[in-house]
């Protein structure tokens, strides 16, 4: 019997077919390794729009409550704004008080802390009624936005001037500023606030180390952030707000 | 003796049809992969601008009296101005901001948002003896092939 002249592939094809597959395997790997990165950076953008967002959206509330005083609301009532360099982090403190009832007052912090075991930062919302008597009570101590690298709270009077110190309990920086007594009566100097929020994003982002400087604010002031350089994205959001409950307080 | 089939693989045209299908599957997946980085900046943009809108209403509201002076025009170009005035600072204060001036500097580069040829950020008031408003028109993302504005954000506040 004759003997079939093709067996099977030639060791050419063979050949051939092998570096074929091998580049359609690498370009697939390649592409899906493209594609999940994309994936993750869209995630890592979206969570730092959401985070600033929802962050300055509740600032901003609560900076429009600031100083509003209950008409039937008789304790003393002398705080309403403040404003500290927080010593923990680089970042401002926020301190905002106003009334929820004839009978309550609440006091709400904003303030950028280190996470336990990481030198990551993050925004934290603490809130208490009636702070300062003796019914205090803690409602809420969340956080609000997780890897946060810079806060800035800048308070200005009517005429558009930086006020310093805006404090009642003031600490050794503020008190660079002014006296403890002129923190106090700043308070009622206060027309806007505006807030600065950098929020770096939970994962690396970029193939290659970029240099971060982070301004915020105003150079001369000397609170510029030179950071390590890495590969994470940041944001700032920024937002302005009318007092309207402080400027009528009389 | 069994006569052998004269078909023994993919011709060279159908392996190449084959590679076209799947570097078209390729090129969409990139489309979609850059459509949507563009869209989550255009996401972040608006965000953006949302707070600066905030911020020119807030501003003023917070000087309801002199509302007319702050009338505002500008395009991709800003040009600080004098400040005798609060509504000068408030303005110079809006023009800064609109630029992200001081605010992430990347690689020894200041990072600024975009800006095209038909961008607009407009304060119109109107006041009379019943009421102030004031309208705000931000436009952003340039101009289309209709050449109207890519990006619209409208708002409306009455002042006093």
């Amino acid at each position: 019997m004759k003997r079939a002249k093709i067996l099977g592939f030639t060791l050419v094809e063979t050949l051939v077919a092998i570096v074929i597959g091998v580049i359609s395997v690498a370009a697939l790997f390649y592409s899906y390794q493209i594609v999940t990165k994309t994936y993750q950076g869209i995630l890592d953008k979206a969570s730092i729009s959401r985070s600033g967002r929802d962050a300055l959206t509740m600032i901003a509330r609560d900076l429009r409550n600031a100083g509003y005083k209950d008409v039937n609301y008789t304790p003393n009532f002398d705080r309403w704004i403040e404003q500290r360099d927080f010593e923990e982090s680089s970042a401002d403190f926020l301190a905002i008080y106003y009334n929820t009832s004839p009978n309550d007052r609440v006091r709400i912090y904003y303030r950028v802390r280190k996470y336990k075991n990481s030198n990551d930062m993050f925004l934290g919302r603490d809130v208490v009624e009636n702070p300062v008597t003796a019914h205090k009570q803690l409602l809420l101590n969340e956080i609000i936005v997780p890897y946060v690298t810079d806060f800035q709270v800048v308070l200005k009077d009517i005429n558009g001037k930086e006020l310093k110190p805006v404090c009642i309990n003031c600490n050794a920086e503020n008190l660079k500023h002014g006296t403890r007594a002129e923190g106090k009566a700043n308070q009622s100097k206060v027309h806007t606030a505006e807030v600065y929020l950098t929020v770096r994003s939970p994962n690396k982002i970029y193939q290659k180390d970029k240099i971060w400087k982070i301004i915020n604010h105003n150079a001369s002031t000397g609170r510029t952030q030179k950071l390590n350089p890495d590969r994470y994205h940041r944001e700032t959001f920024f937002t302005s707000v009318y007092l309207r409950n402080i400027v009528n307080i009389k | 003796m069994a006569k052998f089939n004269s078909n023994k693989g993919f011709s060279i045209i159908e392996s190449l049809v084959c590679l076209v299908i799947i570097g078209i599957g390729f090129i969409a997946v990139s489309q979609l992969t850059s459509f949507a980085i563009g869209s989550m900046d255009r996401s972040m943009e608006r965000t953006k601008v949302n707070f600066l809108s905030e911020m020119i209403i807030e501003d003023m509201m917070g000087d309801p009296e002199n509302a007319t002076n702050y009338s505002f025009n500008e395009t991709c170009t800003h040009n600080t101005g004098s400040e005798s005035r609060l509504s000068d600072v408030q303005k110079n204060k809006w023009r800064n901001k609109l630029k992200a001036t001081n605010q992430i500097n990347v690689d020894g580069k200041d990072r600024t948002p975009k800006c095209y040829t038909g961008d607009k950020k407009q304060t119109i008031v109107r006041s009379d003896t019943k009421r102030t408003s004031v309208r705000l028109n931000f436009f952003t993302g340039g101009l289309n092939k209709q050449n109207k504005h890519k990006r619209k954000k409208y708002l409306g506040v009455v002042l006093k």
